[in-house]
Order: C-alpha cells, then structure tokens, then sequence
C-alpha cells in the first residue's frame, strides 16, 4: 500500500489510499512561513523526515504530490485533495489558528512573502538591459523632436549656421557652449538674422544645455550597455556586436525567454510585419530581421544573405543558450570559428 | 441598495461593487457615494468580467464568502472587484506569471488581505496547489494558445462539486491569421469535451476578438 503526502499552508500530511489520515505534522504559526517555504523545495526537509519517520515506511512506499529529489510524485494525490477540501476547517482543529479569520490573514502574508522573494530573484541582469536599450531609443526620438523646435527658434538669430552645422547633435552641442553669432563666425555681423538681446539668446541657450545633454546621456548608455553585454552575453558578443545583442534581448524581454526561441524566429525578429503578411498569404518570406544590422549580413551579396541569416540565427541561438544555462567563455570562440569556417563554405 | 446580480449593483448602464476598502482607489474607477457607502463603478473597457456583464451577463457564480481561484489576475483590476463581492470571508487565489503585473498586485493584496498573490506559471497547478485550497469559482484570463487546455486542467484539480468556471478566451492569442468566429467555435467544442456551457457573451467592442464563457463541470 502506498502513502499519500502533501504539503499545506499548515504542515504536512499522510494518507493512505482510502482517504484515512495516518500522520501529519503541523507547523508553529511563528515560523509556518520559514518551514512551509523549505519544505516547497525539491530536497528533503527535517520536516519531510519526521514524517515519514512517524509513518515508518520504506521510501519507495511514499509517493509526494510535490517533486521530492528520490521519491515518486502523483499530482493531485488523495492528500491534497483531502486537505485542499477542508484547510481552513484542518487549521482550525489541529490548533493552528483559532479562526478562519486568522487562517486567511497568515496565508495572505505567506504568499505575499513567497512572491516578494520571487519577484526578488525575478529581478535579473538582463533586465537593466532591456530597460537601457529601450531608453536610448525613447531618448533619440524625443531629443530630435526637441532638436528641431531648437533649430526654428535659433534660425531667427543665426539661420546660417544651420546651413553650415547639418548634425542635430553637433548644433545643439555648440549652441550650448556658446550660442553668440559674432563668436561662432567672423562674418555674423553679416547675418540676416534678427538682433536679439543677450537675454534671448540665453534663454535658447538653456534650452539647448538640455538637449545637449539627452545626447551625452545616449552616449553614456550605449557604452554602459556595450559593457553589460559583453558581462551578461559573453558568448552572443562574440558572434555579434553588444549593441545588436543587446537590442535583441530588448525585443524579447528576457535571456530567459531568447534562450528558448527557435532559431528560426530569432532569424525573423524585428521583421512582423513582413512576417505576418507572408503568412497571410501575400508576399514573401522575410530573411531576416533584426540580424541584418550584423555586417556579416548587410554587406553580403542580395542572394547570400538567407543562407547568412538562416547561419547566424542558429549560431546565436546557440549562443544565447551558452549564455543563458552555462557561461563558459571557451565556447563562444569556437562557436565563431565554426561560424566564419561555414560562411567561408557558402561563399563558394 | 439592493444587488442585481450577487453583490453587483447597477447605477443605470454601469455595473458597481460596494467598497471592501473605502477610500482607497485601485485603477481610477469611478466613485459613486450613497451615505456611509462607496460603490466602485467597474470599467467595462478595463475589466474583461466587467464587460461581460455591460453584455448582458446574468451569472457569475460568485457571493460573500466564496473561495475564488483566478488564472491571470494581473495587476488585480478585476480581482479588486471580484474581492468586494466575496468580501472579508471570501478569499481570492490570484496566480499570474508576470514579476511586473505581480508586484502591483501586491500593493492591492495589503490592503485587501482575501487577495493571495501567487507567482506561478497557471500551466503547471502542482507548483501552487499546496498553497490554494478548492474553491466556488475558477476565473481565467490569460492570453495564451493552449488557454482552454489550461482553463480544463485547473477546473478539474481545483473546482469543488457545482462550482462555476469563467473563461475569456482571446482569439488573436491562439491564432492570428485564423477568423475568430471559427475560433470561438473550436475552442468552444474543447470546453464542452468537459463543462456544460451556461453562458457564452462575445465582449464586443469592449474587447475586440474576445469571447467570454461560464461553465459547469460536467
């Protein structure tokens, strides 16, 4: 006959087949928490062992409805479902708590104390990745926009220079530092635009010094993320530049999850569109998505970038695995030798 | 005032519960004031129960005191209604995958303590079941392509005898090149293989594509 064990809020509990209690152990209301999360894990807790040493049974009699490292498991047992049925009932008649009320307050806290410690460890790496990449490009969008109302207002003053300084980034930067025409050029006095006073000038001036400095932060960024690729994605980064590593990650959301995609769609990201049309029926297949911006492929010859996209799709997914489960460095460098050794091979 | 359906008042066209937690807001619901009590307005276009009922839905199996499990609670907008209608002897098991949805939740939960946050993946019960007990009601609202399967699987582990099971199946998660009607249709035979379907409510422009079942084990 085997027994049945699970585990509850309020300690653990034995079962035989027909539905007869044959042992529990019941947990202290001041330390259930600690014990109840202990005893959720695969390895054998004092608990576990007390009892089964209460059942006095041989280990392979016992049968868990958790996976327990050494015995059998069964979900949903006849344990579980006996005190799934009747818990508050159990908590109460086992002296656990004296109410229901008390029952319900112990447990809301004990699952908010497991989800504080998951979201703990939920909280990874890659996750400041993500959230770089996607402010550098909320930062590029909004420091142009801001950019162009800056040229308007700075073109009453001194419309040539925009003729001369083409960059956003370079204007804004040297409107910052200093925005007076007569010491920018020689020939300011020339200018058609109007004669402002100092205070103006100054006002657009201020206005500049932030612009300037969304795109020094950019720049502060891509080198904190092109340094936190190489740490997080050692293999990946071998294979393509930190930055494309990096907006791939972005893409998908976590190392986690890229780590288990199909290479196939790694090859596509970036491309839905293309994408979802092609499986509507109307139009081609996309090559490749976000990969085109690896060198590797954008200066490729037009009719050997699918075989180059298809190539290192399945080598970054390999990569990302590396990266992911086990971040050996070795790997990475013969992953790209065996990488370069098979564009060599398709070049021919 | 006196409910329309079990803890679920109308004030003309809009659907309100009766405040657990006076004052505090949850999302920016509407509030409505009748003496010492608040009724919060349920937002059809935020919650998917909401526009369940805007679209004429008569049953939800839910009273004051029922145990409730739900799939995808999210960052608690429905939950916070669904915890005003079982109230304090009520208790709600809210499973839901996402760290960031979660983590708001939490904030909802200390304030609402018949909320239980539950991280865990609802494709896999075993991981939460020694943390939840059977319950009146299963509600699922997760976007996922096996979502009937999982809806099935977590009915049949944790649906007491009678219970009531809901369901908000998203077409354009299971396919999105498919047609949802044939969708609606085929998930609905998966359901039928185990419940018998009491109600079915398409949500219409509330939620585009979904479609919104209340079943009964078999």
């Amino acid at each position: 006959m085997y027994t049945y064990i699970s585990l509850a809020p309020i300690g653990l509990f034995a079962y035989d087949a027909d539905g007869k209690q044959l042992a529990s152990i019941i947990f202290k209301l001041d330390d259930a928490k600690g014990r109840f999360i202990d005893a959720s894990g695969s390895e054998l807790t004092e608990d576990d062992k007390g009892l089964i040493k209460k059942l006095g049974k041989k280990d392979d009699q016992i049968i868990f409805e958790i996976q327990k490292d050494g015995f059998g498991s069964e979900f949903p047992n006849i344990s579980g479902e006996t005190v799934r049925n009747n818990i508050s009932k159990l908590a109460i008649s086992t002296g656990f708590v004296k109410d229901a009320g008390q029952y319900y307050q112990y447990l809301n806290e004990l699952n908010s104390e497991i989800t504080r410690i998951s979201i703990k460890a939920a909280s990874t790496e890659d996750r400041l990745l993500i959230h770089a990449v996607s402010t550098i490009d909320e930062l590029e969008s909004t420091a142009n926009t801001l950019a162009i109302r800056l040229k308007e207002w700075y073109g009453l003053y001194y419309p040539e220079l925009l003729e001369r300084v083409r960059s956003n980034e370079k204007l804004v930067s040297l409107i910052a530092s200093n925005p007076k025409r007569e010491d920018l050029s020689d020939d300011a006095g020339l200018s058609m635009g109007g004669d402002y006073s100092d205070e103006d000038v100054i006002a657009l001036q201020n206005y500049a010094i932030i612009i300037d400095g969304m795109y020094r932060q950019i720049k502060d960024l891509e080198a904190y993320i092109d340094k936190k690729a190489l740490m997080i994605m050692p293999n990946v980064t071998r294979i393509v530049s930190p930055t494309l590593a990096s907006r791939l990650l972005a893409e998908v959301g976590s190392l986690e999850k890229i780590a288990k995609l199909p290479s196939s769609t790694l090859q596509v990201m970036g491309a839905e569109k293309a994408l979802f049309r092609h499986i509507m029926g109307q139009g081609p297949s996309p090559k490749h998505g976000l990969i085109f911006q690896a060198p590797v492929i954008n200066q490729a010859q037009k009719k050997q970038r699918g075989k180059r996209s298809r190539m290192l799709a399945s080598t970054l997914s390999i990569a990302f695995r590396m990266d992911y489960f086990d971040k050996c460095l070795t790997g990475g460098d013969l992953l790209k030798e065996k990488f370069d050794k098979k564009i060599e091979n398709i070049k021919g | 005032m006196k409910a329309t359906i079990d803890g679920i008042y109308r004030f003309g066209k809009d659907f309100a519960t009766l405040s657990m937690v006076p004052k505090y807001k949850i999302y920016d619901e509407k509030i409505i004031r009748k003496g010492k009590d608040e009724y919060r307005v349920w937002d059809p276009k935020k919650s998917k129960l909401g526009a369940a009922l805007r679209m004429g839905l008569k049953e939800t199996g839910l009273f004051e005191g029922a145990k409730v499990l739900y799939l995808g609670i999210a960052n608690g907008t429905t939950a916070s209604h669904i915890s005003d209608i079982v109230g304090p002897r009520g208790v709600i098991y809210g499973v839901e995958f996402s760290p960031r949805s979660i983590r708001d939740l939490l904030l909802v939960a200390k304030r609402r303590t018949n909320i239980m946050p539950i991280l865990s993946d609802a494709r896999i019960p075993q991981r939460f079941a020694s943390r939840v007990e059977k319950v009146n009601v299963v509600y699922q609202d997760i976007a996922q392509k096996d979502q009937s399967a999982i809806f099935i699987r977590n009915a049949e582990t944790f649906l007491k005898k009678g219970g009531i099971a809901m369901i908000a199946i998203k077409a354009r998660s299971i396919d999105v090149t498919e047609n949802p009607k044939k969708i609606f249709a085929q998930e609905k035979q998966k359901l039928q293989a185990k419940f018998n379907i009491i109600t079915d409510i398409k949500l219409g422009h509330f939620e585009v594509d979904h479609a919104f079942f209340v079943c009964k084990l078999k």
